[in-house]
């Protein structure tokens, strides 16, 4: 095998797959947001009641979840091909490689503890 | 024909004087209807023999004279001077190793076509005559075949600058010319060769292969067309 | 700087000379039989100036309307004027429908046919659409096939090395001496067998369809070597030059439908070839333009005519011709489906070359002997497949059909010999050179030189030729090879020194221009693509037989003892189109 190319273990195409399907799933999830926080709300006084209600319902954390875990992996996976263009050193690789995967953990953290709040608050 | 005046500012790099590349200007008269070439010919011609770069067909077949021109990828030998007015700004393509002036190491750009098998491969039984290729299968690749390998995609790629590993443009647009002709059956192999983050995953679709090449090539179109057959081929 | 010894030496089987359709095809069919084939280039094979031919390949695969091998080999032989060697026309023919059928097994994406078979058109001198094509881009598809499978089979390539000097001792080749363009230094190449396929020599004219790289090395190496040129004095003008620069607008322009008019807008061929119209062959199209021009109808009365394709409407002309289009629009601005073409004969072809015999062996006599070991093929060599003049698609099949007859042979002569030994100085005659322009006084340069000598040769040496021009640029070649020897190069360094290459072209260019002029001056007649005003008919009495030219103590010395092969279904008749 020639110096100037080398293949790498893992050869990206689940990679890039997600990345579209990811994308997908955020421009459905980004109509259905609009629908059931914006549109269903037209005409009604928007109350903190009726949010907390919703908040409550069984759907309503699925969704936010699904939307938390696909614009994290779109997210991230992007700003992870990037630096990866723009770095060849091994040990840079796996420095920046670790920093995007512990941003994405401790942002699935935060991110699901507010939905799981949300869930669990009671309307006064 | 009238003549007019030409400021040339040319990247000059003489390996066996210049510890790294220096700006010229050579301010010289040429024809107004002259080419980038006849600019470069003017000045190794009757200014400074010391000139060097590549050049042989003058009619943007060969894929000799590709280089940059006042921040674009151009065939010199195709390319007016008005195109650019009077001042122009020459400079070898980037993202290659300069051997000499305009002169780049294209060796490494060679041996990553060699790397995708860019060759028709036949596992079934030759025909006694020619293979039947409709119109519309040779429509796939038609387009695909007008490469002439010099380079300004590969140079213009912004995935390739930081990472010479990368593939690059020509070479992946080589392997679709194959994968897409229906008389080939080596699409397996090609398809694993460039089913890696340095091969066809390294594009990120910034469509600056496009906008450089000569022959108005749809690399970009192409490569994600290759993109999306590695998917079916792995699904 | 002196180089003391090579910095390189090869031993290799086969070395090639030339990265074109001749060259690669001999390469490929050499290390297909698992011997080493290296190929050594001024160029990388992709630039070579095979890929600048447009129109297409010929051979009668009567894929469109009835076609023979017989037509195809009457239709060669009138079209060259009957100076043609028939022998070598009929092996020709013969191979030539396979030579495309295995193109297209390798990948070549020829244009079609709606049934998917490949596709052919009409071309000059053909009496059926013959010419097997991929739009207008034929050669450059059918180069870079041959590049592809000569990756896949392993061919050795040497890109960007300038040929010095052939190693030839008592008949015997044993390889040759080449000066590394991108680093510097001299390689030996010590080989079995050596082809010559260094392509045409069009670049001695300043209108030329050929790449500045077209500076007949080969065939000035040839005659530096002591051996002789056939038929150089025969160069085939193409009518369709692009006005002012000379590149080549393909005869594919015709082939499809396109019109030559003059100022007056007349389709002027009627008044030349009424039968063939613009499909007549390129000398006879060549020399009814220029008579147009001579007599005041070109364009305005200037030296040019157009084509015209503007009928063959924007579809037609962007499917078929794209090529062309691009080339009018870039160079001239002409937006060939708007407007017509500007055009003018441009120096295209060059029918002679470095003799050789059916199995491409390279001869040094009009007896036939051969030089062991030392081959050609392609618009290098003179077999005479093309005599007087060539049809158009004729070359590319050449320079394919027989770069394999090449290979084959070489092969087989390297399998039954060993390496014969290397002269006991090899590098002498390359390291000359070299130290020579090292040296120079420089008083002279060698651009001004290389303009003079091309400028008088498009004025003196073009469509019509006539004694008293051709005695002046005699003298002109005379005074150019005198003030050569004051040229020194402004380059002293070793990396990609283009001064130095120009120069050492420089000395191709004057050594082998002076027989092209010696040898017309000598023929006394006109025939195919050589015409005298003086000796406006074609004399068979006297002179239907080969020219062969040495260089002996500084002289041209010619022999016309190669008698033409006739055979006797082809007996010569008055050509008419």
């Amino acid at each position: 095998m020639n110096k100037d190319f080398k293949q790498t273990s893992r050869s990206g195409s689940l990679a890039w797959l997600l990345q579209r399907i990811s994308a997908v799933i955020l421009f459905v999830l980004l109509v259905l947001h609009f629908v059931t926080y914006h549109f269903l709300a037209q005409g009604r006084a928007v109350s903190y009641r009726w949010v907390i209600e919703r908040a409550g319902s069984w759907w309503f954390p699925l969704l936010q979840f699904a939307f938390l875990l696909a614009a994290l992996y779109h997210g991230l996976n992007g700003v992870w091909s990037v630096l990866e263009d723009y770095t060849s050193n091994r040990y840079w690789r796996l420095v920046w490689y670790s920093l995007v995967v512990m941003v994405g953990v401790v942002l699935l953290f935060v991110g699901t503890l507010t939905i799981v709040k949300l869930y669990t608050l009671k309307a006064a | 024909m009238a003549q007019i005046d030409i400021q040339a500012k040319i990247l000059r790099y003489q390996p066996e004087k210049d510890e790294k590349p220096h700006w010229q200007t050579f301010a010289i008269q040429v024809a107004d209807d002259s080419t980038i070439l006849d600019v470069l010919n003017e000045i190794h011609w009757r200014h400074d023999g010391t000139l060097a770069y590549r050049r042989s067909c003058r009619s943007s077949i060969c894929g000799s004279c590709a280089m940059k021109v006042n921040g674009r990828n151009v065939l010199a030998c195709e390319t007016p001077v008005h195109r650019f007015g009077t001042k122009l700004k020459v400079e070898p393509l980037s993202g290659f190793q300069i051997i000499k002036d305009l002169v780049v190491d294209l060796e490494p750009f060679f041996a990553k076509l060699k790397r995708i098998k860019p060759y028709l491969i036949v596992d079934k039984p030759l025909p006694d005559k020619e293979f039947v290729q409709s119109p519309a299968q040779l429509e796939q690749i038609g387009e695909s075949t007008l490469c002439i390998l010099c380079a300004a995609c590969s140079a213009a790629c912004p995935s390739s600058w930081p990472n010479q590993e990368y593939l690059g443009p020509a070479a992946l647009l080589k392997a679709y010319r194959f994968v897409f002709d229906s008389r080939d059956d080596g699409a397996d192999q090609r398809l694993e060769i460039v089913n890696d983050k340095n091969g066809v995953w390294r594009c990120h679709t910034i469509f600056n292969c496009m906008e450089a090449c000569p022959k108005k090539i749809k690399i970009t179109e192409y490569l994600s067309r290759l993109k999306l057959k590695v998917v079916e081929n792995s699904l | 700087m002196k180089i003391e010894q090579a910095r390189k030496y090869h031993k290799i089987d086969a070395v090639i000379v030339g990265a074109g359709l001749a060259g690669l095809r001999a390469a490929l069919e050499v290390a297909r039989s698992g011997l080493a084939a290296a190929v050594v280039s001024k160029v990388y094979p992709t630039r070579s100036h095979s890929g600048g031919a447009q129109g297409g390949i010929a051979a009668a695969l009567a894929n469109v309307s009835e076609d023979s091998l017989d037509a195809h080999m009457f239709d060669t032989i009138k079209g060259s004027d009957y100076l043609a060697d028939q022998d070598i026309v009929e092996h020709f023919v013969n191979e030539a429908v396979n030579t495309v059928y295995e193109f297209e097994h390798m990948g070549v994406p020829f244009s079609r046919t709606a049934d998917g078979r490949i596709n052919q058109r009409p071309f000059g001198g053909h009496s059926a659409p013959r010419a097997c094509f991929a739009q207008d881009i034929t050669g450059h598809v059918l180069l870079h096939t041959l590049y592809e499978q000569c990756l896949k089979h392993n061919v050795l390539f040497f890109s960007e090395f300038q040929v010095l000097s052939l190693l030839v001792q008592n008949d015997v080749a044993s390889g040759l001496v080449a000066w590394d363009i991108r680093e510097g230094g001299l390689h030996i190449f010590h080989a079995k067998t050596v082809l010559l396929a260094t392509g045409g020599y069009g670049r001695a004219w300043k209108v030329t369809s050929n790449a500045h790289a077209n500076t007949g090395d080969g065939v000035a190496l040839v005659l530096e070597a002591g051996l002789p040129l056939e038929d150089m004095e025969f160069v085939q003008f193409h009518p369709t030059g692009l006005y002012k620069h000379g590149i080549l607008l393909s005869e594919a322009a015709r082939g499809e439908g396109a019109y030559i008019i003059n100022d007056r807008g007349e389709r002027f061929m009627k008044n030349y070839a009424a039968a063939k119209m613009e499909l007549a062959p390129r000398d006879v199209v060549s020399r009814a333009e220029q008579t147009e021009i001579n007599e005041g109808r070109g364009i305005g009365g200037r030296d040019y005519v157009y084509l015209d394709l503007r009928h063959l409407g924007r579809e037609k002309i962007l499917s078929r011709l794209p090529q062309i289009h691009d080339l009018a629009l870039n160079y001239l601005k002409a937006d060939s489906i708007k407007e017509p073409v500007p055009i003018q004969p441009t120096a295209h072809y060059s029918m002679g070359g470095i003799p050789a015999n059916i199995r491409t062996e390279v001869i040094k006599d009009a007896a036939g002997t051969v030089v062991r070991g030392l081959y050609t093929a392609g618009e290098a060599s003179c077999l005479s497949l093309h005599g007087a003049n060539r049809l158009g698609t004729n070359s590319m099949q050449d320079a394919a059909t027989f770069g394999r007859i090449a290979g084959a042979h070489m092969t087989e002569f390297c399998r039954q010999n060993v390496f014969a030994d290397l002269p006991t100085k090899p590098l002498d005659v390359a390291q000359g050179k070299i130290d020579r322009l090292w040296s120079g006084s420089g008083l002279e340069r060698h651009a001004p030189i290389r303009e003079e000598l091309q400028e008088n040769m498009t004025k003196h040496m073009g469509v019509f030729r006539n004694q008293d021009d051709m005695l002046r640029m005699l003298g002109i070649i005379k005074e150019l090879q005198e003030r050569y020897r004051k040229v020194g190069v402004d380059d002293r360094g070793q990396a990609f020194n283009l001064d130095l290459i120009e120069a050492l072209e420089l000395e191709n260019l004057l050594s082998f221009a002076e027989v092209i002029v010696e040898g017309a001056l000598a023929r006394k007649e006109s025939r195919g693509a050589h015409f005298r005003s003086d000796f406006p008919k074609r004399d068979d009495a006297n002179w239907l037989k080969h020219t062969l030219a040495w260089r002996r103590d500084g002289k041209i010395v010619m022999d016309y003892g190669k008698a033409v092969v006739i055979y006797p279904q082809y007996q010569p008749q008055e050509r008419k189109y």
